[in-house]
């Protein structure tokens, strides 16, 4: 199957990322890495677009959730993935109400984790079909044809 | 330090058994997140060979090899401190390596501070400390320490734990910026470490009104 996704692993474990990014590089998806949540909101600020972000919990500096917290709100429509060695079942319930889609408990089965990326990557592309479709509408609706 | 523990520390050691616990089976699991990473890496690059389309690097497999090996090594470092801290309850009192226990304990704690985003700084001396004491109840002591010391840091995201050996007594010294906001959860810490203390027949002294900083110091005597 052709791949496509565009990827973030935000995890200060570094070789942890290092490797599972040459890995799914192999596979056909675009992989970037950030050690810290600071460093991943700098990317997407600075204009970098993932389709799927995996983000791990316990991090120095800004951890899991604040991170998760800060890329809800500068995009509504990311997909993030929380692939950890620290959840507990009170984590995963709040970051799922805070917005992740999937929390992944490491280690993590590959097929299974770009299994659920293509999954987060489809879903993207549904919501923001779907919100393409209410714009047309809202205007047509306006100018009331 | 005449007296074991109390009943109802020993009830409350219990859950602090499963706090810790709990962390270093997180930790492993990061350690076997690396390693199934990197014997996948190996796998995928034997594929990729064996189907002719690209041949292996000796270099590539050696790093992979030696990565996978010291992150065994990483593992039994933690487990051998699992080891240690299951052991703490074997005997009451025993003569304890006090900076080496602060150590663990800091190891220990050291995830939950980073969840925190709080850096643990270790300025220990590099000498032992043995003193009479209940190890279990020292490693419940310095985590509640360590645990009060990284609650609402405000500025310098660190804690620094050092200690000094006088003849008669340890003192163990955690330091950091950011002054401290009184909540329900440092005062029912604090009631915690106080307790801790008189059953180990030591004296604490938290310095929470300082304008930029606050400090832990625990003082334990050596006989």
């Amino acid at each position: 199957m052709e791949r496509d996704e565009k990827v973030l692993l935000v995890d200060d474990e570094v070789e942890f990322t290092s490797v599972l990014a040459e890995r799914m590089q192999a596979r056909g998806l675009t992989v970037d890495t950030a050690a810290s949540g600071v460093e991943a909101l700098e990317k997407m600020e600075g204009g970098s677009r993932y389709d799927v972000v995996v983000l791990d919990l316990a991090m120095p500096g800004m951890n899991g959730m604040q991170t998760l917290e800060r890329l809800m709100a500068l995009n509504p429509d990311m997909q993030v993935i929380l692939l950890t060695g620290h959840a507990t079942l009170q984590d995963g319930i709040r970051a799922v109400r805070m917005g992740a889609r999937e929390v992944m408990e490491k280690p993590a089965d590959l097929s299974e984790l770009l299994q659920k990326i293509s999954e987060a990557k489809l879903d993207k592309i549904m919501l923001i079909e779907k919100r393409m479709e209410e714009q047309i509408q809202e205007i047509l609706n306006a100018k009331g044809w | 330090m005449n007296q074991p523990p109390s009943r109802s520390l020993e009830s409350e050691g219990l859950a602090f058994f499963g706090i810790v616990t709990a962390s270093i089976s997180h930790e492993l699991k990061n350690v076997a997140a690396i390693i199934n990473e990197s014997a996948g890496l190996l796998h995928d690059l034997s594929v990729g060979a064996q189907a002719g389309r690209k041949p292996l690097d000796p270099a590539r497999v050696m790093k992979l090899s030696a990565d996978i090996v010291r992150n065994v090594e990483r593992s039994v470092s933690i487990l051998n401190r699992m080891n240690r801290f299951a052991h703490s309850v074997d005997e009451p009192k025993q003569t304890v390596d006090l900076f080496a226990l602060c150590r663990d304990t800091m190891a220990l704690a050291a995830r939950a501070a980073v969840s925190r985003g709080i850096e643990l700084i270790d300025e220990l001396p590099n000498q032992t400390a043995p003193i009479p004491s209940f190890p279990f109840g020292l490693y419940r002591l310095l985590y509640q320490a360590i645990q009060i010391a990284v609650l609402d840091v405000q500025g310098k995201p660190s804690v620094h734990l050092s200690a000094t050996l006088a003849p008669t007594l340890v003192r163990v010294q955690l330091r950091r910026d950011g002054s401290l906001m009184c909540t329900e959860e440092h005062r029912t810490r604090r009631e915690a470490i106080e307790k801790l203390m008189q059953a180990l027949g030591g004296c604490v002294r938290i310095d929470e009104n300082m304008p930029d900083a606050m400090g832990v110091q625990l003082e334990l005597p050596t006989s």
